[in-house]
């Protein structure tokens, strides 16, 4: 029994019978080994130990450990495609991010944007027929068209006219506004005259009569035709974002469901 | 098709080629798995958990050894077990038929070729070193049975381990003096050739 070799002794020993000292490390062993009988037993015991471990019997598996395809189907969806499932993941996460960023988006234009929006053009104004301009205003927006907000601007004759004949005979609900009568005869239906609007309207405006119900329920409209901004793009751009979030939201939840199927079948 | 072929084949999820892997390598790691827990059916169990895994992560496997990666699968699973065990210590080291009486020379450590003497010998010889493996903590058991019984260098024996190699190193010698003080007890069971000084 050896009692005066180190840890550190025989750690070089082992690595000295597996040959992996370098030269100055082996040759200072050796020189140890032949001034030192315990430390050569001690080589040799370990060497006989070593021996005594690889003369054990190698032993033959019992069975097969081949794998069958039912054993090996719970992971042949990943393996059978190693990159869908990174890919599947990113998709997923960026459909996810890419929905809330349209989503949030789409409410802040909606937010920023009248929830009226008037058309005004021209032509409408000159081929004016009878409105309710009361009690039906609101949805409706998102049509080029639009017809029933297509509001021509009150003129002063129309205006005059109406307040003549007072309430009774325009009738409590329903207004008749007669077109308004171009300055200028050659003007083009397609232009409108800036100048005459704040004109007819200040007239309303500023008339003794201005406080009948007539000229108060002209009031909204006079009002709100100088602020109109002219938006046909806006319906378009709603059923893009519409349709743009439902297949954002339908990419993240498909990719999404195939990448969790593949990553359960993955780890059985 | 050679090696690195086949794995690059199954990494592709042709089952044909990983079976090919397993049946080269498939007396390795039983051999690892056994002289790790000491149980022939455990052994087994864990044998197949092993090749099931490696099917299963071969996309992670980057080069290198391949034997050694099937290693260190085999001997993680080996660890997991010996902590249950360490858990509920009921499972029996010694093979046992199937009245539960111990068998003294299990079928596969038989060798028609040998005399009922040298049969006996080499059995005990084995089951002394066994019991001796037994009695190491698990990583040295790990590490000399990689490199003493598999015959790994110590750079694939860090690869299975997952341990740098100065601590291989330190282990191993740490083994095999360890392994030298056990067999000593047992020196009478020893053949004459191999008994220590």
């Amino acid at each position: 029994m050896t009692t005066q070799i180190t840890p550190r002794d025989w750690e070089t020993l082992s690595a000295y019978l597996d040959d992996q000292l370098n030269a100055s490390e082996r040759r200072e062993l050796e020189n140890r080994l032949g001034n030192n009988p315990e430390l050569s037993q001690g080589l040799e015991e370990l060497r006989t130990t070593r021996m005594i471990l690889r003369s054990l019997p190698k032993l033959r598996a019992p069975r097969n450990f081949t794998l069958t395809p039912s054993m090996a189907g719970q992971s042949m969806g990943a393996s059978m495609f190693p990159g869908i499932y990174p890919v599947l993941r990113l998709a997923a996460t960026l459909a996810t991010l890419f929905f809330f960023i349209v989503t949030a988006g789409g409410l802040a234009l909606r937010f920023s944007v009248p929830a009226q929006t008037v058309v005004m053009r021209t032509d409408q104004m000159q081929n004016a027929q009878p409105i309710h301009p009361f009690g039906m205003g609101g949805g409706g927006g998102g049509s080029n068209e639009a017809p029933s907000l297509a509001l021509p601007a009150p003129t002063e004759a129309a205006a005059v006219n109406m307040m003549e004949k007072g309430p009774a005979e325009t009738g409590a609900t329903e207004l008749q506004v007669t077109p308004l009568t171009p300055a200028s005869p050659e003007g083009t239906p397609d232009e409108l005259q800036p100048e005459m609007m704040p004109k007819a309207f200040s007239v309303v405006q500023g008339s003794p009569e201005a406080q009948s119900p007539i000229a108060q329920a002209a009031q909204p409209l006079v009002q709100e035709a100088p602020a109109t901004t002219s938006q046909p793009f806006l319906g378009g751009a709603w059923t893009l974002l519409t349709v743009l979030q439902i297949s954002l939201a339908i990419l993240a939840i498909v990719s999404g469901a195939a990448a969790l199927y593949l990553r359960r079948r993955a780890r059985g | 098709m050679d090696e690195t072929a086949l794995i690059d084949a199954a990494q592709h999820g042709d089952l044909d080629a990983f079976n090919h892997l397993v049946l080269v390598y498939q007396n390795m790691v039983y051999n690892q798995a056994y002289r790790m827990v000491g149980d022939t059916d455990v052994a087994e169990d864990a044998s197949q958990d092993a090749f099931i895994i490696a099917f299963r992560k071969l996309g992670t496997y980057r080069g290198g050894s391949f034997k050694a990666w099937l290693l260190r699968i085999v001997t993680n699973l080996c660890y997991d077990e010996l902590r249950r065990r360490k858990r509920r210590p009921t499972t029996p080291l010694e093979p046992t038929d199937h009245d539960d009486d111990e068998i003294e020379s299990p079928r596969w450590l038989s060798d028609p070729s040998e005399t009922p003497e040298q049969t006996a010998e080499r059995v005990e010889l084995a089951q002394a070193l066994q019991y001796c493996l037994d009695g190491l903590p698990p990583d040295f058991r790990a590490i000399v049975t990689l490199v003493d019984i598999q015959g790994l260098d110590y750079s694939e024996a860090a690869q299975a381990m997952g341990r740098p190699l100065g601590t291989v190193k330190s282990r191993l010698a740490r083994a095999r003096t360890r392994l030298r003080d056990c067999l000593q007890g047992y020196r009478e069971l020893l053949p004459a050739s191999y008994r220590l000084m």
